[in-house]
């Protein structure tokens, strides 16, 4: 099982800034880093490759000072050091951008970069006007480009982003840790960010870039360390390896990265949303007149960057949020005025875009989240009470069908990794046998062999003439599953294409606006 | 394969036991910490600790009067306790339980001092009455949670008072017996009491006894409040509403209708517990009659960590802790508030459930990282 490929140089030939020896963590339950050996050289773009619960996030949370690794040592510019805070790493030049992005939303870019190190006018109150300068300074140096003014709550994702990789040069980062970058951005957005990393390691930072698509990270960096079970089993030079060869060490074995899609026809209509328009959270108009039908055995994929009325969209066929205005209709029947219970009732079925929000309850164990959604049917419930017999003979036999990797079904749904947990909600979904189903980011955060999985179960509900409504920020998945496709651009349908033909470079402007209003 | 389902039956049956006990230890441990550190203040105010908790257990649980009396403390604690255990499942916090309390006994015990019909339909008929008064007291502040999403701490201890000072008034000036001073209702029929248990099971005692059949009911309804929170689709869209109301909204569950339902249940218990003192103990409604037992309801269902069966003990350590005290002061001359300290230390260390968990990251790290070093592999979960 000691596989250990190490086909790049040996990193006394380069200039180290980074060494991590024998880096241990350990969670309750769970190993989450396993002695891991890692380097980073000087200008170089090092980039951590592993499915989702690998122990990327972990190991590099550890040199960021969020954890303190339970064995192991680390060593900036030759020297060993201990870090118990970020406060410490920034002090040490190291800095990093979360996936989720950690300003204050309130505040103007400006504010937000120069937090923690604000300048002071000889009054000793905070110079906004330094700020900005200063701000600007790095803008241009970097090329990042931002509108310092601008509240974070109004500004792009793509500019949030680029924001907090400023955030991290203001504060003196020489390395900079980047983790799974790409996962909220457009296409486009992404090439931009590519540029600006290969300008930042010219001028002499270097990169650890955390990531789960082989894609990016052939395309991104100049060397690859794979971890698979919170383990290294290799560090490769990125040009003198493939995509497969990386795929495979991921996961362990082949996996197929095109999805094979069989031809059918669809046949009838199964829903049809009539200019559904739904508000959001804070009662603004979400989506504004929304139109599409799918059907049976239909695969329609929703494109668009994140935010653009998708969470909406989910609620609303689903009844979780009442419509403005608008219908719905199932087959010929209205249920615009129905609750979730009678849609659900009716056939359809939710894969929510939060699972851990809205599709699990974390601390129940995986029987009572396999009976949610089903509480108040046959043979569940009886007539004194629930039957946990039967309850929990399907849950074993979902865990089973669906290959949730657990102890068991007593566990709480909480000890489950992400794609366990997705695979859990899956199994509810599926087995319960809807006639349309809303997937909502099926694949978010996943590895790759349960992406396999979930685009494989996805496509024999298809097959068995399920109409599926596809929402997924990522156009790949879109592209390869989708047999219509419509985009979604600020409320709106901006753009619809049949799956088959579909150019990638249109859905992408039409996903960024590009196509609006023509 | 009988073998197999055998092995799993009692596979479940050690999880569930390890589950239990694991839960049980910071109760207990809570419980002894409040002992030493009772027994120091004792010590450091000239008292000897050692004689005082003697003295405590003597008079709660040594000889059938004393145990009687323990008991009897208990009932209507068990009562508050599941009322309030039942709302926090439901993510509520029904602090208002005392004015529930009032409500349900005042209108239970009001209708027993007017009719006399034949007990097997006066004793269930006052029930009703009172679960169904308490659970109205527990409406509104149901109503206006689940529409306007007004907070439940505020509305049902908004509510309390008014239910407390309304069967004060109403105690004083409408059912008050005119020709005596006592604050008081006049005395219930007959038919409408709880037998005492003497008198259903004299071969258990020795003596006459207060003790009445509210005991069986109060532990009744913990079982039937367990059963309906383990066992039913109710119970579990009243947990999934506590514990995640965004899941349970998808899994086809009406939050608002879960909110006021839990609400209403419990009302209905806190009800019960005032009908219960009415009808098996003072056979009167006195004005104010109830000693906070609304609120020590609160302290119950935390000790009890919300669970329908721990609420017995846990009910039973606090009527233990009135009467003992009591005991303690009149013997040992240790005074009563000593019970206080205890019981606020015990509230403390049970809130204080972080530190519990911290204690437990530890042993579980130290067990991990022995485990790793035998070399097992564990599936990674979702990197934080």
């Amino acid at each position: 099982m000691e596989e250990h490929i190490q086909t790049s140089r040996g990193p006394e030939s380069a200039d180290t800034v980074v060494r991590l020896t024998g880096i241990s963590k350990f969670f309750p339950g769970v190993v989450a880093n396993d002695r891991i050996d890692l380097d980073l050289r000087r200008g170089e773009i090092h980039a951590l490759l592993g499915e989702n619960g690998a122990g990327k996030t972990t190991v590099m949370n550890v040199l960021y000072g969020l954890y303190e690794p339970d064995a192991g040592a680390i060593e900036i510019e030759g020297r060993q050091v201990r870090i118990p805070s970020p406060r410490t790493a920034l002090g040490l030049g190291i800095g990093m951008v979360h996936q989720h992005f950690m300003l204050i939303q309130k505040f103007t870019i400006a504010e937000n970069v120069v937090l923690g190190h604000e300048p002071h006018t000889r009054a000793r109150t905070l110079d906004l006007r330094e700020a900005r300068r200063r701000l600007r300074e790095l803008s241009d140096t970097f090329g990042l480009e931002v509108d310092p003014d601008r509240k974070v709550m109004e500004a792009s994702v793509g500019m949030q982003q680029r924001a907090e990789i400023l955030k991290a040069l203001y504060a003196g980062a020489k390395i900079l840790i980047l983790d799974e970058p790409t996962a909220v951005l457009a296409p486009q957005e992404v090439d931009d960010l590519f540029g600006t990393v290969r300008s930042l390691t010219k001028q002499g930072l270097s990169i650890f870039f955390i990531s789960h698509k082989l894609e990016e990270v052939t395309e991104i960096s100049d060397r690859v360390t794979v971890i698979r079970r919170g383990r290294v089993v290799g560090t490769l030079d990125t040009p003198s390896t493939t995509k497969r060869e990386l795929a495979q060490l991921m996961v362990g074995r082949d996996v197929v990265l095109q999805v094979e899609k069989e031809e059918h026809a669809a046949g009838k209509e199964i829903l049809r949303v009539e200019d559904l328009v739904v508000r959001d959270q804070r009662g603004l108009t979400a989506l504004k007149g929304v139109s599409f039908a799918v059907r049976e055995g239909e695969i329609l994929g929703v494109a668009g960057v994140d935010g653009n009325g998708q969470i909406e969209l989910e609620e609303g066929i689903i009844g979780l949020r009442k419509s403005a205005s608008g219908r719905i209709l199932f087959g010929e029947e209205d249920i615009t005025s129905h609750g979730v219970r009678g849609r659900i009732d009716r056939g359809l079925g939710l894969v929510p875009q939060d699972r851990q929000k809205r599709g699990l309850v974390l601390d129940f164990d995986l029987a009572e989240n396999i009976l949610l959604g089903n509480q108040w049917k046959r043979p569940y419930a009886r007539l004194l009470g629930l039957d946990y017999d039967y309850i929990r003979a399907q849950a074993r036999s979902a865990v089973e069908e669906f290959d949730v990797r657990t102890p068991g079904i007593e566990v709480s749904a909480r000890t489950l990794s992400g794609g366990n947990q997705q695979k859990l909600i899956l199994a509810r979904e599926i087995r319960r046998g809807p006639r349309v189903l809303v997937a909502a980011q099926p694949t978010r955060g996943l590895d790759v062999g349960s992406i396999e999985f979930v685009h494989s179960r996805l496509l024999e509900l298809r097959a068995k003439g399920v109409g599926i409504i596809l929402i997924s920020y990522e156009l790949e998945e879109i592209l390869s599953l989708a047999d219509r496709i419509i985009v979604l651009y600020e409320g709106e349908v901006v753009y619809q294409v049949a799956g088959a033909g579909a150019a990638r470079e249109t859905i992408g402007l039409a996903m960024t606006g590009g196509l609006a209003g023509e | 394969m009988p073998g197999a389902a055998g092995g799993a039956r009692r596979r479940r049956i050690f999880v569930a036991a390890k589950r239990v006990g694991l839960s049980l230890m910071q109760p207990v441990a809570s419980v002894i910490i409040a002992t030493v550190i009772g027994g120091v203040v004792m010590a450091a105010f000239g008292f000897d600790p050692f004689s005082g908790y003697a003295g405590l257990f003597r008079y709660a649980f040594l000889s059938e009067f004393n145990f009687t009396v323990t008991v009897l403390n208990s009932i209507p604690l068990i009562f508050t306790g599941l009322a309030v255990a039942f709302a926090f499942r439901c993510g509520l916090f029904n602090i208002g339980a005392e004015g529930q309390l009032m409500v349900g006994s005042l209108f239970a015990g009001w209708l027993g001092t007017l009719i006399s019909l034949p007990m097997v339909i006066t004793v269930p008929l006052l029930l009703i009455v009172g679960a169904v008064t308490g659970a109205l007291w527990a409406l509104l502040p149901g109503i206006l949670k689940a529409t306007t999403g007004a907070h439940e701490v505020i509305t049902t201890m908004m509510m309390s008072w008014i239910g407390l000072y309304l069967t004060s008034y109403l105690v004083k000036n409408v059912l008050m017996d005119p020709r005596t001073t006592l604050p008081a209702s006049n005395l219930i029929s007959e038919q409408a009491r709880l037998l005492t248990l003497n008198r259903v099971l004299p071969f258990l005692f020795r003596s006459p006894t207060r003790l009445h059949l509210g005991v069986v009911l109060a532990v009744l309804a913990a079982v039937f409040i367990w059963y309906l929170l383990t066992r039913t689709s109710l119970g579990f869209e009243v947990r999934a509403v506590g514990s995640n109301p965004f899941a349970a909204e998808a899994g086809g569950v009406s939050v608002r209708r879960n909110v006021i339902v839990a609400l209403l249940i419990s009302g209905a218990l806190a009800g019960l517990g005032g009908t219960v003192e009415v009808m098996g103990l003072h056979y009167r409604v006195y004005d104010h009659f109830s000693a906070g037992y609304g609120f020590t309801g609160i302290t119950v269902a935390l000790l009890a960590k919300n669970h329908p069966l721990g609420v017995i003990p846990a009910a039973l350590l606090f009527g233990a802790l009135t009467n003992g005290g009591a005991g303690m002061q009149l013997k040992a001359g240790i005074p009563i508030d000593i019970v206080d300290v205890l019981s606020g230390v015990i509230i403390f260390l049970v809130a204080a459930e972080e530190l519990f968990n911290a204690l437990k990251r530890r042993q579980e790290k130290r067990s991990l990282l022995s485990r790793s070093m035998g070399g097992a592999e564990i599936d990674g979960r979702s990197e934080a």
